[in-house]
């Protein structure tokens, strides 16, 4: 459907809605209180009902800028000429707004276009009137879905519940919002649609802003643009494209890392209970199998385990760029004991290559079966293995619409190359060539085709 | 004072007398053109300000205004012409208001004859237009309800304005396509045209 035909549709629809009936008491009420001549406080609507009116209307307004002028430039006069104690006084208030504006932009960093917009309208009632309405409009908005699923968004944020069934599909329309998702059974889907990105989610934290920027805070999701895909994992953002490393700010973060570390506690709370109900029936076991002179020892509810606090995920990547890889590993191991989010594999994997554990990093990367863990399998492959047929299947797995096509068909030829597996180097040459014909390499497929 | 009479070329002959009465200060008369227009004024400022819950106050202003400007009306214009330029200017008092706090409104039970889907996707259509229209200029969104919701020619809103129609097109040409743009991009709407499109061939194919 086209954009014209899409706005024919919607005017459509809005010319058939009608406003609700005035009662007939009503419509004696309202056009009595209009004879009356009661005032509602509101100016006067000022309509030109004749040439002499308008005529008379404009000589009044010329009039009255020629006051103005002459009054305005005579504050100035005041105002160069008084004593300080008068200039004080004067700039004190805007001082003081000033202040509340900082302050609210300091805590809402979004909201600071909004609100120098809504003090440059002079619609607007007052500056100080205005601080006030966005300073209240920080704090966020928390939901709950129907299904149990969490909403917290910003002030700005508008968004759409397209479908509430098994299939549930969320559009942001503007702002930023983070969902918690609860676990979602095989037969149901959540999906988040904003601008031309979608997301789609297996119970997870993350969250989604209008401008197309996705931060996970835990677990995976999956985000796709067209026919493009990516893999999104805990402690990741994707915005503009590219995978990058979450930094700790943003409006939701905080609001994220939160929820991300309750699902954390629910999940040692319920090892917690599983620990506890072996536990009970081991000795209930026992129990029932001491002789009836041995006295039966009580069951004792099960204490909760003392767990060693998890570092996230951020904290252990950061362990990884000091050096400190068995540190790294180790942190893993313990985030990893109930299951792994493909984030923490990513980072095992590449603790393990760093540690030179390379036929481990190697199936730890191809475990991940994403096109940038394929492409990492296969160079640690390539280089400190020397496996080059691990190498070509490894990179057989990327597909050709991933980011990482053109260095994975790259690999794969210089493998093949070595393989001298000459007639299938030339095809995946002759790929290159047709899907990158600018490519760095084209120079080096060119010799290979010939 | 000397009463200039009217031109009386776009007023209706059988307002004359009515229009006379009001001028020379007769309370029934007003009440009466009052009451005529009414129903036409609370439209107008339905589809100027979209579904607000001020509709009420603002309909009153708009009577307000009318019984302040009804006497000194010339006859330059139709009445209706009249009433539509006092209630946009009171509209454009209203856009300032900015009000944005939006309650949850009872919908009253459509007739058995009207499809009540069709009734809540014409009014969540005409909520995601209003909402649309709300982050233009005022001029530009009085240019859009004017021309493209109430059918207006941009030479008939120009007058309601008090611009050139050249003012007119230019303002709506802007308004078209920032309200395009906008819907375009609001996958809700598009959902909501397809299921009307839906609504709309099945009960083609029931009526067949």
């Amino acid at each position: 459907m086209s954009d014209h035909d899409l706005l024919e549709e919607v005017l459509d629809s809005a010319r058939q809605v009608a406003p609700d009936a005035l009662s007939v008491d009503d419509i004696d009420r309202m056009i009595g209180v209009a004879l009356s001549g009661e005032s509602r406080g509101e100016p006067e609507v000022e309509v030109e009902t004749s040439p002499e009116r308008g005529r008379t209307v404009m000589v009044l307004a010329i009039a009255a800028t020629v006051l103005l002028s002459i009054g305005a430039g005579w504050m100035l006069r005041d105002r160069d000429l008084g004593s300080d104690d008068s200039a004080v006084a004067s700039s004190s208030p805007d001082l003081a707004t000033e202040a509340r504006d900082e302050g609210a932009a300091q805590t809402a960093p979004d909201d600071s276009v909004a609100l120098r917009e809504e003090l440059a309208d002079p619609a607007q009632p007052a500056p100080t009137e205005a601080i006030e309405a966005v300073a209240a409009n920080v704090t966020h908005t928390h939901a709950r879905l129907p299904s149990g699923d969490q909403i917290v968004s910003t002030s700005d944020a508008e968004l759409s519940l397209l479908s509430v069934s098994e299939h549930r599909r969320v559009a942001v329309l503007q702002g930023a919002v983070l969902f918690d998702v609860t676990p979602l059974q095989e037969a149901e889907s959540f999906t988040v649609v904003s601008s031309d990105l979608e997301v789609h989610v297996r119970g997870t934290v993350f969250s989604v802003s209008h401008a197309g920027e996705v931060r996970v805070f835990e677990g995976r999701v999956e985000v796709t643009r067209g026919d493009q895909r990516w893999s999104v994992s805990a402690g990741e953002s994707f915005r503009d494209e590219r995978l990058v490393e979450q930094v700790d700010d943003g409006p939701l973060a905080r609001e994220g890392q939160a929820a991300a570390a309750r699902r954390e506690a629910r999940a040692e709370e319920v090892e917690v209970a599983q620990v506890a109900e072996t536990v009970t029936e081991t000795v209930t076991e026992t129990a029932t199998q001491t002789p009836s002179s041995a006295r039966p020892s009580r069951p004792r509810p099960a204490r909760r385990a003392r767990t060693p606090r998890v570092e996230s995920l951020a904290q252990i990547r950061a362990r990884i760029r000091g050096g400190d890889l068995s540190g790294a590993l180790s942190q893993v191991d313990l985030a990893c004991r109930l299951g792994c989010a493909p984030g923490y594999r990513r980072v095992r994997a590449d603790a393990l290559r760093g540690l030179g554990r390379f036929e481990e990093a190697a199936s730890a990367y191809d475990a991940l079966s994403d096109p940038h863990a394929r492409y990492q399998a296969a160079r640690v492959r390539f280089g400190p293995l020397a496996d080059l047929e691990g190498a070509v299947t490894s990179l057989s797995a990327v597909p050709l619409s991933s980011p990482y096509a053109e260095r994975a068909l790259g690999l794969k030829v210089r493998a093949l190359t070595r393989l001298e597996r000459e007639a299938e180097a030339r095809a995946a040459a002759r790929v290159y060539l047709g899907r990158f014909p600018d490519g760095g390499l084209r120079e080096f497929m060119e010799s290979i085709v010939e | 004072m000397e009463l200039v009479p009217y031109k009386n070329t776009d007023v209706a002959p059988d307002r004359l007398d009515l229009l006379e009465a009001v001028r020379e200060g007769d309370k029934k008369a007003l009440a009466t053109l009052l009451r005529e227009l009414l129903p036409s004024v609370r439209r107008w400022l339905f589809r100027l300000l979209g579904p607000r819950p001020d509709l009420d106050d603002a309909t009153q202003d708009a009577l307000i205004a009318l019984t302040k400007a009804l006497p000194r009306f010339q006859g330059n214009s139709k009445v209706e012409t009249f009433a539509h330029t006092v209630t946009v200017r009171v509209a454009y008092r209203y856009y300032k208001k900015r009000d944005r706090e939006e309650p949850l409104t009872l919908v009253p039970p459509a007739p058995e004859t009207i499809d009540p889907e069709s009734v809540a996707i014409n009014r969540e259509a005409l909520r995601r237009l209003h909402r649309c229209l709300e982050r233009l200029p005022d001029k530009k969104r009085i240019a859009f309800v004017l021309c493209a919701v109430e059918g207006m020619s941009p030479a008939e809103a120009a007058r309601i304005e008090g611009v050139t129609s050249v003012v007119m097109r230019a303002r709506l040409s802007s308004a078209r396509k920032e309200v395009t743009r906008r819907l375009s991009a609001d996958p809700y709407v598009q959902a909501l045209v397809e299921r009307k499109a839906r609504s709309r061939a099945s009960r083609r194919g029931g009526q067949r």
